[in-house]
């Protein structure tokens, strides 16, 4: 049978980020040709990610990390709560799922992602057993927006690049730093994000159809209840412990590093600004106190691997595209095709190349030459991040796809897509215009 | 009953209690992290001016302490995974499986073939040296040859005990790059004094020598002894194992994203172009001072991308490979954090006060080669090991006279690869893919874990007295 969901259309097509990264690599030595000798390209393309090594550690963490602090049973009983509070009602579903996923993934990319996504499963089989017609590819394409206010809230990636001396000090060349609350606070971003939020669930109403595609039992990626989806480990019954067991299960440690923790990184963050180290070591210990135990902690964080697959060796190839177009000079050839439409052309830059780089921080750190050439600091890094939460909305397949869920038809999501990135993409570029 | 039959049989009952010991007994590595990082917090606080808060600082300051060598060390696995899941490389391995014609010759060939693997690389062999272990059983079982399988599977494994003294050994590649973490301290030290350094290479020569000599004794002579593998077990093993396994994950692919994907141009090309980079490197720079970890994560990538050919098939290992390097990722920073304490609060360089009191020149390499076994126990990377106890170890390198550092290293990665024959973080990739249990394995390891232990430590001792 001819599956037309988007998540089986567009992986049909669109090739994997290491095949991508290996045809950027490949670009990027094309073109370097002119202004480099070729062992000199050579060289750049095999060891320019030794700069990288921290960069690309943090970047990890943070998939990572983020997913592991939400996937949990804690999380799970939580989500399990709210949706009983939620009207059982088309419009209702639609606009809080939405509402959630952009306020709550500003905070974080996971904790608004994978909730809005479960609570949307589990609102729209709620609502088809008690013969209510909910639009599920609405209610889905609405969870998914976490991507967008993701990547510019208060934990997105490039912008903790920049907070963090240690790690961009190495790796970007003559970046200032900006504190986490300068980039999520200036007014452009502020003002992008209100407009968003107001109008995005909007759209999404506007757009869905009078004929209501239900989700099919199949597709539910839930078990029982969003707990039991959540809960990484099946602990046995303590009968069958055996004597390791009783460290391995016990919360007495977990409990005792988080508390040193957070003495540890409250004191910090107290006397010196949030860094993007801090933020990972507060999400590992956030991680380990929720995960209960040591030992489902491990199970997650080997679990959790799979959000960070799509960038952990393709960042070789990017630390390579990076030092050969810095070295050649393309870098600033590039920015100063931008000087005549900066903010527009910086954030067409970072969109085109957000669709080949999934990986926001490392969007971040391929484009950042460019657009901190073409604009300000703050500005260049809040358009890169919403250009990359945009083409993200287009590689929505490849997230959805981590949670084994199937999808919907493409068209519809095309139709969506489409709408949302004229939209928010018209809303920012007016916002950075203006503000 | 000969006498090499009582040793044998005397150490096969002694690995299986051990076995049964550890299976009970000892809990995840990452338990140990966290009890690491409290017994050091303890320590430092009873014996330093530290207070608390100080303590709990150090501790968090401490925790990105080695953010790159995690970064590093996680590379050198995954690059390592690749590599040894490569359709040629499980070829030539399946080649060889078939090669031997009883038990006895099946063991052989399996440890030689293990300890060359984890002289080349402690990734390669964890993979390729379980993938050829299954091989060996599947060819063996064709035969109808009756071949003990956990024997086989432990044999695999013993090939890990090499792998800190051969080319990727982590800490000597580590202190080998211009810009590591106890630089300021120790200096740059290339490979020539370590990996290279006359003395490692007799040792680990003849450590390789012993285990494969071993191996093969503790092969059951009685049919009964003998534990094949199920027929569903080696069905279920060729599936995965089969040299021309191809990943299943991308399926339904456009005709234009299957062409780029089974084109070998990006992949072969890539590599090449990489490899030539390397070739010119080490024609033009000798090969001791340029070869770091950096260069073999670059190796390891640009050979892994060549023998994949396409892209298709060097996917579709790539999320295994990250998975099996989750709890470097996320435990290295705990390590770190250890650090931190140790190296701020002072406790470090009390510690190494404490070693220079007791130990000598001559017994210093003893004491470094059964301090770095013990504490492998509770840190099984050999990497996150020098992250724990470099600092200390090096201090009382300079510390203790005619002690040098190049052969505290020596000592140093001898003593971190002893104890993985009783420490399980290892084989889990391991007996995951010959579908067996820790308890099948590490009986076996065990008396290699005595033996090889005898004659490491003549060796450690002959380093002091010697030279």
């Amino acid at each position: 049978m001819k599956d037309d969901s988007f998540v089986h259309f567009f992986g049909k097509f669109f090739p994997e980020s290491m095949t991508l990264a290996v045809i950027l690599s490949i670009l990027a030595l094309i073109i370097t040709i002119p202004h480099l000798g070729a062992i000199k390209q050579l060289e750049l393309i095999s060891t320019g990610f030794f700069d990288f090594f921290s960069l690309q550690m943090a970047l990890i963490l943070w998939w990572m990390l983020s997913a592991v602090v939400i996937e949990s049973e804690i999380v799970g009983r939580l989500l399990d709560k709210i949706t009983q509070v939620v009207p059982l009602e088309e419009k209702y579903i639609i606009s809080f799922i939405a509402i959630f996923s952009l306020v709550i993934g500003w905070i974080n990319w996971a904790f608004g992602l994978i909730p809005a996504i479960l609570m949307g499963h589990k609102l729209c089989l709620k609502a088809k057993e008690k013969n209510i017609k909910v639009h599920y590819p609405a209610v889905l394409f609405a969870s998914l927006l976490a991507l967008i206010s993701g990547a510019v809230g208060l934990t997105s990636p490039g912008a903790l690049t920049l907070t963090d001396g240690t790690i961009h000090q190495v790796a970007f060349l003559d970046l200032p730093t900006l504190s986490i609350t300068e980039f999520a606070l200036a007014r452009a971003n502020i003002a992008s994000f209100a407009m968003m939020l107001v109008g995005v669930p909007i759209i999404i109403l506007l757009l869905t159809k009078k004929e209501k595609t239900e989700i099919k039992d199949e597709e539910s990626i839930i078990q029982k209840n969003i707990r039991n989806t959540l809960k990484p480990l099946e602990i046995p019954p303590k009968e069958e412990w055996i004597p390791a067991n009783y460290l391995e299960y016990t919360p007495l440690l977990s409990i005792i590093a988080f508390v040193i923790g957070s003495i540890s990184i409250g004191w910090a963050w107290i006397q010196s600004d949030v860094t993007m180290l801090g933020v990972l070591f507060a999400l590992m210990m956030v991680g380990l106190l929720i995960q209960k135990n040591p030992a489902t902690f491990t199970k997650k964080t080997t679990d959790s691997t799979k959000w960070a697959a799509h960038m952990a060796v393709p960042f070789l190839l990017y630390g390579g595209v990076y030092a050969l177009l810095s070295e050649s000079g393309i870098y600033l050839n590039l920015a100063g095709m931008l000087e005549t439409l900066p903010i527009t052309g910086s954030y067409i830059t970072a969109f085109i190349t957000g669709l080949i780089v999934p990986d926001p921080g490392s969007l971040w750190l391929l484009v950042s030459p460019i657009l901190s050439e073409a604009v300000e600091i703050t500005t260049s890094v809040t358009l890169a991040m919403y250009a990359s939460g945009v083409s993200n909305i287009w590689l929505g397949f490849l997230f959805a796809g981590i949670l084994s869920i199937k999808g919907f038809d493409w068209r519809e999501y095309v139709r969506y897509a489409f709408t949302i990135t004229v939209y928010v993409s018209a809303v920012v570029l007016i916002c950075h215009y203006l503000l | 009953m000969s006498t090499i039959r009582k040793i044998s049989s005397f150490f096969t009952k002694f690995g299986k209690a051990s076995s049964d010991w550890v299976q009970k007994y000892l809990p995840d590595a990452f338990i140990f992290a966290l009890l690491l990082t409290f017994a050091t917090m303890i320590l430092a606080f009873i014996f330093t001016e530290k207070t608390v808060f100080e303590i709990a600082g150090h501790w968090s300051q401490g925790f990105w302490f080695v953010i790159e060598f995690s970064m590093q060390s996680s590379l050198a696995l995954i690059t390592g995974w690749i590599l040894a899941d490569s359709p040629p490389v499980k070829k030539i391995l399946n080649k060889i499986a078939r090669k031997p014609s009883n038990q006895k010759q099946a063991i052989l060939i399996t440890a030689i073939v293990g300890q060359l693997l984890g002289l080349f690389h402690w990734g390669v062999v964890l993979i390729g040296g379980a993938i050829f272990a299954r091989s060996v059983g599947i060819a063996m079982d064709e035969k109808d040859i009756s071949v003990h399988y956990p024997l086989l599977v432990a044999t695999a494994y013993a090939g890990l005990l090499p792998w800190h003294q051969g080319l990727s050994a982590a800490a000597p590649l580590l202190v080998a790059t211009p810009d590591h973490f106890l630089v300021d301290q120790i200096g740059s030290i290339p490979i020539s004094e370590t990996i290279f350094n006359p003395v490692n290479i007799i040792l680990v020569l003849g450590l390789v020598a012993l285990t494969i000599v071993i191996l093969p004794m503790m092969a059951p002579d009685d049919e009964d002894d003998i534990i094949s593998a199920s027929k569903s077990k080696l069905e279920g093993a060729r599936a995965r194992g089969g040299s021309n396994q191809q990943s299943q994950h991308i399926e339904d692919s456009s005709k234009y994203k299957e062409f780029l994907m089974r084109n070998r141009i990006p992949a072969v090309g890539l590599g090449v172009l990489i490899w030539v980079y390397l070739t010119y490197l080490f024609i033009t720079n000798p090969f001791m001072e340029v070869f770091n970890i950096n260069i073999f994560i670059t190796v390891m990538f640009g050979l892994g991308l060549i023998l994949h050919q396409v892209l298709k098939s060097y996917i579709g290992v790539l999320k295994d490979a990250i998975k099996g390097a989750s709890q470097i990722i996320i435990q290295f920073q705990f390590y770190g954090g250890i650090m931190g304490i140790m190296a701020w609060s002072g406790l470090g360089e009390l510690i190494a006060e404490t070693f220079v009191e007791i130990a000598t020149g001559e017994t210093w390499y003893l004491f470094s080669f059964l301090s770095s076994g013990i504490v492998n126990f509770f840190v099984p990377s050999g990497g996150g090991q020098w992250v724990v106890t470099g600092q200390v170890l090096s201090d009382a390198t300079q510390a203790i006279q005619g002690a040098e550092t190049n052969l505290m290293m020596i000592a140093f990665t001898m003593g971190d690869q002893w104890t993985n024959m009783i420490q399980p973080f290892w084989a889990i990739p391991v007996i995951s893919i010959a579908d067996l249990s820790i308890r099948d394995v590490m009986g076996y390891s065990a008396v290699i874990f005595v033996f090889s232990g005898i004659f490491m430590m003549i060796g450690t001792l002959a380093m002091g007295v010697l030279l």
